[in-house]
């Protein structure tokens, strides 16, 4: 039988585990609750337990949601579903690496529309390319190549024309490049982005962040109230600054800058955890428990029926929180 | 534990009650005066003792209200900001206000999951959806399909798999047009593609709601919203009722014309007297307040046309099949002559609406204000002297295009009573609300009269919910949670399949993919109270 929870690396109770992770958060100067690979339970979990000890709150992911919520609320955008994409579009722009692949078959409320699939390759010329786009799309008369002429050509006559980038993967001045020239298209025509979500729940965890907190995520409580700030809450700058002595991570895997503290992880069961004061493993939200976590396909927030009842990070750090004794 | 509130004036317009008296609070409910020692006595002798206040028309869950938090960080200290609070300050602000009961009026289906467990993390109040409908292909095919059968039973099951407590649509049609880049929409203008006017999908979503025994009337969201000389909407829309029950959502912002200089007056006067001579019309106001706000909005083509005016200059539209959302950042500003005009409409219609129970007490928060503007405005209906100092401080050019000025009535406790309490419970069915005779849930508010009306209203002395108090002057008593009211019509299974099939091949997902289960919203307990429909 594999142990349910380690500490120092030997088999422990959870009990044990609980409680030697809450005392380790409770003396803790600045802890930081990080990685949040979780479901909406967990999130909102974590997110007492981090009002409960006054730490600070970081997703593995975050830095790509931020470049996309940067774009969002200091120019704005206009975007669309995958659920819309799917049934209407009749253009698709991939701009970018990590977009993958779109099929060419017809959307299925327009089924005599043919539907074009374009592309606009990632690397250093991204951000050149991206620039003649919109200027030819504004009617600059530019030197630019033919697969440029027809992309706007396409967009330009789109009834639905979508443009699909991945932030994990591209620069912000192009993800702002792509949102202005979609915002031009509208003066005219209809089209939309769709900025594809980070992996490990980003979007679900920034979801619970902000109705519980008013905040996107980069959240801290040290002040006994949540403060928002994408530099000074980055738990990896956090790491090689020195900035923080404990560390309770839930993801797939510990960090790199596990070394620089002392780590509690919630990890799967059967994930080596090297490094971990204490480890806890917990089920993965979706497939071993029921949980909620923001569907791809959707673009939602859904409920997964879980194989099973295994533990799930919201007890474990709920139960850290009742172990701190501190009221909430 | 039995609970006595004495010596306070009990304010009950339901059971026409309004005297010196004592009110018996035992497991929850109000009962009759027993003959037995109170457990908890509290003397509230000086006080207005009013049933707790229910709000049907505010903005305060879901996606377009959780990208409005995101879209505005600088607008936020740490007392939080006003347009689109927090779950936890939403639920203790509206608590502290006496407000025991609060519906989230615009929630997609596709996205009410969510909603739910936005209203979940809510404290103190319970709270309620209403399912939006008009835009999306599915109902509009039925629609032009004449399937009304099929539309009923479409509806039926879409508001017990939203968790809705009623069915709303917005600027039916609209959307969908606006997606196949229309840019104005009009009550009589066709969808391209369905060729079906945004009058036939508001009267066949009436009469769904009719035939499923709804008890809250079709909550319509009209065209134009905004629009200098929509009061013809408005008017057009209320003949297009036909004389059954029809409620118009935030009032206000169709209750402009197009005389004078600038081309913008106030038509509230005309308005409200179409409202008083059509008994089967409702309203809510959506009054404006002067301020910082943030615009949420389903209505997608209203944003878009919006977003030029944004403040901070930044704007988040969302496309769906359905209404999607847009989110505009606002700023009303006394000086600006047509918010001025803006804010004398709503009082107009408060003033010139003639039964309280046909008006309801809204500023569409965080649309025309947030809701932590009430108290201010609860002030200015009950005292005419506090409107004319305000009158003087704005544009007297703005003043010339309204009413306002001649208005002399003055809210009586009683019929703000009715207004806020006794008038939303009846409208939306809950026979357990809004009043305070035997039986009726022990949601109670206590005001202590001051000078300062506006400062009695944001701290209710004190406030029970569930038969404990729960807030004191704003200060919390005790924790407390709520529950989503919601309803469960039947409906013919037949339309299961046909939605599979639709949902498969139209989406390539389980047409049960947003349907939202009590264990997706809370494990430990039942997030629900199921109200009955009436048939």
């Amino acid at each position: 039988m594999t142990a349910e929870a380690l500490l120092a690396g030997q088999p422990a109770s959870r009990a044990a585990a609980i409680a030697a992770a809450a005392a380790l958060l409770g003396a803790s100067a600045n802890p930081l609750i990080a990685g949040l690979a979780t479901d909406i339970d967990g999130a909102e979990a974590a997110i007492g337990l981090a009002r409960a000890v006054g730490g600070v709150l970081d997703h593995t992911a975050a830095a790509g949601g931020l470049r996309d919520l940067d774009v969002m609320r200091q120019a704005g955008w206009i975007t669309t579903t995958p659920l819309l994409v799917r049934a209407r579009a009749d253009c698709i722009l991939l701009v970018g690496d990590g977009v993958g692949d779109f099929p060419t078959t017809p959307p299925t409320l327009a089924p005599a529309q043919a539907r074009r699939v374009l592309r606009l390759p990632g690397g250093a010329a991204l951000p050149h390319s991206l620039a003649l786009l919109r200027a030819l799309l504004a009617g600059r008369k530019l030197a630019a190549s033919a697969a440029l002429h027809e992309i706007a050509e396409a967009l330009r006559t789109a009834q639905c024309g979508v443009v699909i980038w991945s932030a994990a993967h591209t620069d912000g001045l192009c993800i702002e490049m792509v949102c202005g020239m979609i915002d031009d298209l509208n003066r005219a025509t209809r089209c939309f982005g769709l900025p594809l979500p980070g992996p490990g729940n980003l979007a679900g965890v920034m979801q619970a962040i902000g109705w519980q907190c008013g905040f996107p995520l980069r959240v801290g409580f040290a002040r006994g109230h949540a403060e928002h700030d994408p530099w000074r809450f980055d738990a990896a700058r956090m790491a090689a600054a020195g900035e923080a002595d404990v560390a309770l991570w839930i993801g797939a895997a510990l960090p790199d800058w596990a070394a620089k503290m002392s780590m509690i992880a919630l990890l799967p069961a059967g994930t080596p955890a090297e490094g971990a004061e204490v480890t806890i493993f917990i089920g993965r939200p979706g497939v071993d428990h029921d949980a909620v976590l923001h569907e791809p396909a959707t673009g939602a927030l859904g409920f997964r029926r879980g194989q099973g009842d295994a533990l799930s990070a919201a007890a474990v750090l709920t139960a850290i929180t009742q172990a701190l004794g501190v009221p909430c | 534990m039995l609970t006595l509130l004495s010596g306070g004036r009990i304010v009950d317009p339901a059971n026409r009650r309004d005297a010196i008296g004592d009110l018996w609070l035992e497991d929850g409910l109000v009962i009759a005066p027993p003959d037995r020692a109170p457990d908890e006595r509290h003397d509230v002798s000086g006080c207005i003792v009013m049933a707790g206040g229910i709000d049907i028309h505010s903005h305060i869950a879901g996606t377009n209200v959780n990208t409005a938090r995101l879209l505005l960080p600088e607008l936020r200290g740490s007392a939080g900001f006003a347009g689109a609070p927090e779950s936890e300050a939403i639920g203790r602000l509206y608590a502290a206000m006496g407000f025991t009961l609060v519906v989230e009026p615009a929630i997609s289906p596709a996205v009410a999951l969510q909603a739910h467990r936005e209203l979940a993390a809510i404290p103190f109040i319970d709270k309620a959806i209403l399912s939006v409908l008009g835009n999306e292909d599915f109902g509009l095919q039925l629609i032009r399909a004449g399937e009304h059968t099929a539309l009923a039973d479409y509806v039926a099951r879409t508001l017990a798999a939203s968790g809705g407590l009623g069915l709303k649509t917005i600027n039916p049609g609209g959307a969908a047009a606006f997606a196949r880049n229309v840019r104005r929409f009009s009550l009589d203008d066709e969808v391209p593609e369905y060729g079906l006017t945004s009058r036939a999908i508001m009267r066949s979503l009436q009469q769904a709601a009719i035939r499923l025994g709804v008890p809250h009337p079709l909550h319509l969201h009209a065209n134009n919203l905004g629009l200098p000389g929509n009061v013809e909407s408005a008017l057009a829309t209320i003949e297009a009722a036909e004389g059954q029950p029809l409620h118009l959502a935030h009032l206000q912002f169709y209750a402009y014309g197009e005389e004078g200089p600038r081309k913008f007056s106030s038509a509230a006067a005309r308005l409200a007297e179409a409202v008083n001579a059509a008994p089967h019309i409702t309203a809510d106001v959506g009054q404006v307040m002067f301020g910082q706000t943030v615009t949420v909005s389903s209505d997608v083509l209203r944003q878009f046309g919006a977003r030029n005016q944004a403040s901070p200059a930044k704007s988040a539209l969302l496309e769906t099949d359905g209404n999607g959302g847009g989110i505009v950042p606002y700023r009303y500003r006394k000086e600006n002559f047509f918010n001025a005009v803006q804010w004398a409409a709503g009082l107009e219609l408060f003033l010139l609406i003639a039964d309280p129970w046909r008006v309801f007490f809204t500023t569409d928060h965080p649309n025309g204000a947030p809701f932590t503007a009430y108290p201010d405005l609860l002030a200015l209906l009950m005292d005419r002297d506090l409107r004319a100092a305000w009158i003087a401080e704005l544009p007297p050019e703005a003043m010339a295009m309204s009413t306002l000025p001649a208005l002399t009535r003055e809210y009586a406790w009683g019929e703000i009573a009715i207004m806020t309490r006794a008038a939303p419970a009846r409208l939306l069915g809950l026979a357990d609300r809004g009043h305070l005779g035997p039986g009726a849930r022990a949601d109670v508010a206590v005001y202590r009269p001051e000078a300062d009306r506006a400062a009695m209203f944001r701290n209710a002395a004190l406030v029970f919910k569930d038969g404990l108090p729960i807030l004191r002057e704003g200060r919390v008593l005790r924790p407390h949670r709520g529950r989503a009211l919601r309803l469960s019509p039947g409906f013919d299974a037949a339309i299961e399949p046909r939605l599979a099939r639709y949902y498969d091949a139209t989406f390539g997902l389980a047409h049960t993919a947003f349907d939202v289960p009590a264990e997706a919203i809370d494990r430990t307990r039942d997030p629900f109270e199921a109200v009955p429909c009436r048939n």
